[in-house]
């Protein structure tokens, strides 16, 4: 096997694929605090997402992805782990997510499963479809934060 | 084997070809092509419109040269199933 054919077999690795077709948290959620819809227009990526907070970490959350196998993977994973995180969190794991694309570190302890997108680092191109699901989820968490706090003021002032 | 679509009620004017395989997307098919020494082009081809018009979200294009052969062809057919075997 040629070096560009192993990375490609590296890229799609069987845990991207295994994640990519699980889907995790694929639907709409019901009473969500925020929705985002967050397109890559160069490739056609989109992640329309939905989370609901509980005193500031994501209680829930629901995504519909359109996209390559990278951005589906990336967006199940989220699904899957995202419930229990606050915004310092996410942007902890964001951040740690960008360092393995960009400079090729290895994955934090508590999340060993960014470690299936470290091929990824191979390929500029694909990392904003790997990062496009944790943009999404970060506008969300934001918005729905910005959200909670304009309610718990309008209460406030009816009291 | 995987459903392949090509529109043929379109005139064809030009020596290229798009198509679409069922569940994979063309920016995975197009890295995997990549990496075998061909290039395709995958997306929506800065024709976004046209497409949502032909009701495609993205497709794989082929486009041939004259220097292009017989051989090429038979190179992409060959790169396309392995294309479908790495990505399902």
């Amino acid at each position: 096997m040629s070096g560009q054919a192993s990375g490609v077999a590296a890229l799609y690795q069987e845990a991207i694929k295994d994640y990519a077709r699980a889907d995790h948290g694929h639907g709409r959620l019901e009473g969500a605090g925020a929705t985002v819809r967050l397109d890559n227009p160069l490739c056609g990526d989109r992640v329309s997402l939905q989370v609901s907070l509980d005193a500031g970490r994501v209680a829930a959350i629901a995504h519909e992805t359109r996209g390559c196998l990278l951005c589906r993977a990336a967006a199940s994973l989220l699904g899957k782990r995202a419930p229990g995180l606050d915004a310092q969190g996410l942007a902890e794991t964001t951040a740690a997510l960008e360092s393995i694309l960009e400079q090729r570190s290895p994955p934090p302890a508590d999340w060993p499963e960014l470690g299936m997108f470290a091929p990824a680092a191979e390929h500029p191109s694909r990392h904003k479809c790997v990062l496009l699901p944790f943009r999404a989820l970060a506008q969300g968490v934001r918005q729905a934060d910005a959200a909670s706090a304009a309610n718990q003021g309008a209460d406030n002032r009816e009291h | 084997m995987f459903a392949c679509s090509v529109p043929r009620h379109l005139p064809c004017v030009r020596p290229s070809c798009r198509f679409d395989i069922a569940g994979l997307h063309p920016h995975d098919i197009c890295q995997v092509l990549d990496a075998q020494g061909l290039a395709l082009r995958g997306g929506h081809h800065c024709a976004q419109p046209l497409l949502a018009a032909l009701g495609v979200e993205s497709c794989t294009r082929a486009s041939l040269a004259l220097y292009n052969d017989e051989a090429d062809v038979v190179a992409l057919l060959a790169g396309i199933e392995n294309a479908i075997g790495v990505l399902k």
